[in-house]
């Protein structure tokens, strides 16, 4: 060995040092990463299986969901069928008032004739606006369908995120997913809401009223305002 | 005067149909889409129609009908609970002739099918 090659071997012990004198300091920074990972790993375990667990919800909770829809209608259908019933029976007590009257006491009896066609007449209003009412299963059904869509979305981000994780019983949180129904169409701003204000702005829509700088919701009036304008 | 009545809902079918036959039109037929209406508009003089429903919505509907040479001309009420300005501007685009927004009362129908039926009969 010449002096050249001593010299080198002195460099190169130099750099060994300095790099377990790095390694020295590196050390507690290695062991804080260390800890750090004995924390976490438990932790976004904790967040996968929470993630499986509201994913595997979702079918269920949406399930739940539909049958409110079906049920609804299904009520709305008998509650029309009563209504039926009951506007063919005023026909029916109408049409033997209306006998009545023909005979040759009608004079007597005509304010009692009177009253209960009054009666009758308010009990048809009244049937009428409680099948108006029932608008409100068709309108609640197109929220429902709303709500199921937006967990349709909520359930294929929380899949990618199972996904990210890797795991392997991500085919259990998988194996509840339901076929959301794709033949459902709706209006996810539905709103069951008596006042005239949307009726209104599609009448002065229709009508040619309707300023362009107006509000999105106003009133039929602006509906038909636009419609006039188009004539 | 032969209605068609064209929504996916039965309940809004009956309660538009049972308000036709209130108003004293009784000769109504129902559709559940847009295709389904298509398939039945023969012979009808009125359409009322829901803009939201599976496989053709409304909107789509009426442009058909609207670029059928034979039915262009058939009178179209357009029943919805969209009530938002750009969709009542894009229906009327669609050359619907009138809109009704949900949840109606049998006289804002009645005097919409009046309105329709006195343009019709001036032209």
């Amino acid at each position: 060995m010449d002096k050249k090659d001593f010299s080198t071997v002195l460099t190169r012990m130099d750099e060994l040092k300095g790099l377990f004198s790095f390694g020295q300091r590196m050390m507690p920074i290695a062991k804080s990463l260390f800890d750090f990972l004995q924390e976490i790993v438990p932790l976004l375990e904790s967040i996968n299986v929470s993630i499986q667990e509201s994913n595997s919800k979702i079918p269920a909770a949406s399930l739940k969901l539909n049958s409110v829809t079906q049920a609804t209608e299904l009520a709305t259908t008998e509650i029309l069928d009563l209504v039926d019933k009951i506007a063919i029976q005023i026909t029916e007590i109408k049409s033997t008032v209306e006998d009545m009257r023909k005979t040759g006491e009608a004079a007597t009896f005509e304010p009692s004739y009177k009253s209960i066609e009054e009666k009758l007449d308010n009990i048809e209003m009244n049937t009428t606006s409680i099948m108006m009412s029932l608008q409100v299963q068709d309108i609640t059904s197109q929220q429902i369908a709303a709500v199921n869509h937006l967990m349709e979305s909520v359930q294929g981000r929380l899949g990618s995120l199972l996904d990210d994780f890797g795991k392997a019983n991500f085919d259990d949180a998988s194996a509840g997913k339901i076929d959301f129904p794709t033949d459902v169409t709706f209006d996810a701003n539905a709103v069951y809401n008596k006042s005239t204000d949307l009726q209104d702005l599609a009448n002065d829509i229709v009508n040619g009223k309707t300023e362009p700088e107006m509000p999105s919701f106003s009133s039929q009036a602006d509906i038909d305002a636009l419609f006039a304008s188009t004539k | 005067m032969k209605f068609l009545v064209v929504d996916d809902s039965p309940t809004m079918r009956r309660i538009v149909n049972n308000s036709l036959k209130g108003l004293g039109y009784t000769d109504v037929i129902e559709a559940e889409d847009g295709k389904d209406a298509l398939a039945k508009i023969e012979g009808i003089d009125f359409i009322i129609t829901d803009w939201n429903m599976p496989v053709m919505t409304g909107l789509e509907f009426t442009k058909a009908v609207r670029a059928d040479d034979k039915y262009k001309h058939l009178p179209i009420l357009m029943v919805t609970t969209r009530g938002v300005k750009d969709d009542i501007v894009e229906a009327l685009t669609a050359r619907v002739n009138n809109y009704v927004v949900k949840p109606f009362t049998p006289q804002v129908l009645k005097e919409k099918i009046d309105t329709i039926i006195k343009s019709i009969t001036i032209k």
